[in-house]
């Protein structure tokens, strides 16, 4: 047989004989036996770092639904109530209307007479009350 | 994790030990590889399909495997120290198969890298070329040509290695 090795097809052949080799039992006890030599470590900041966010996310929680009104229906109003709220409502608006009215009132009064002002001006006839007292001009 | 872990033990013990086995060809040192891969397993669990497993572990126990050959060469020749080993744990004389099959090991122990690890796992072991691409980080195709080149290698040094033992021994 040693000389029919010569050819390359044999030697192949017996490449193709040999087999996976077994692990004796002994060596394959020790692997087993890996966890308990090398326990794993816990990470102590692990620990910290997994209660800490466990804490605070227990915070945000409360935060969010202090007690049981946090997550109970919305309060209702009696009617006495809505009335007074609405009254209260109609008096703002109504005091807002009065102010953007004046506010209007005057702006427009304003302008008009620096137009007109400026008009006159312009063509040479000084109005009374608009001339120009001590460098500064009146509607300023 | 354990369960996982001895689970792993029992499925692939055999693939790890006998590619260490094929590559370093000495015992003592294919059992220490062997305990080397499988505390790395161990510490390395978590990262570790169970998919990804077998290539995982063929990849860790091959580049082991390259260490120990490596320290090996630092202190003596590998071929002296091969051809010694096989010596001393054969001392009596090897006929027909066995005896081939010893002299086999020891020309794929000294067979160039990569393909003494393709030979090992595509021959013996018998994998999937997809998975020898996964192990040694190869194409397939690039695969396919050491192992060709790795084949014509292992009958040349035989061939050599027979022719060799006739000279020294005409009997």
């Amino acid at each position: 047989m040693s000389d029919n090795i010569y050819n390359e097809n044999e030697a192949l052949k017996a490449l193709h004989k040999l087999d996976v080799q077994r692990m004796p039992d002994e060596l394959e006890a020790r692997l087993l036996a890996v966890p308990e030599r090398y326990p794993k470590k816990r990470k102590p900041w692990l620990g910290v770092a997994v209660s800490g966010l466990v804490a605070a996310s227990v915070l945000l929680v409360f935060s969010h639904f202090p007690g049981r009104e946090g997550v109970a229906p919305p309060q209702q109003y009696s009617q006495q109530e809505i009335d007074n709220a609405r009254k209260e409502l109609a008096l703002a608006f109504h005091y807002l209307s009065d102010a953007s009215q004046q506010t209007g009132r005057t702006l427009n009064n304003r302008l008009s007479e620096s137009s007109s002002a400026a008009l006159f001006k312009a063509a040479g006839y000084p109005l009374k009350g608009s001339e120009e007292k001590n460098g500064q001009h009146e509607y300023q | 994790m354990e369960k996982r872990y001895r689970a792993l033990v029992s499925q692939y013990k055999n693939q790890v030990y006998s590619l260490a086995r094929y590559m370093l060809t000495d015992a003592n040192d294919t059992e220490d590889i062997s305990q080397e891969v499988y505390i790395k397993l161990w510490k390395h669990l978590e990262n570790v399909s169970d998919t990804q497993a077998l290539a995982w572990l063929l990849k860790v126990t091959r580049n082991a495997c390259l260490d120990r050959i490596r320290a090996r060469r630092n202190e003596e020749s590998v071929n002296d120290e091969l051809l010694g080993e096989h010596e001393k744990s054969n001392p009596e004389k090897l006929i027909g198969d066995a005896q081939i099959q010893q002299r086999l090991m020891s020309c794929i122990a000294v067979l160039p890298e990569p393909g003494r690890s393709l030979l090992i796992l595509r021959d013996i072991h018998e994998h999937s070329y997809e998975t020898l691409a996964q192990i040694l980080d190869l194409s397939a195709s690039q695969v396919k040509v050491y192992l060709y080149r790795a084949r014509l290698a292992l009958s040349e040094a035989f061939k050599s290695r027979i022719s060799a033992e006739k000279i020294e021994d005409p009997l």
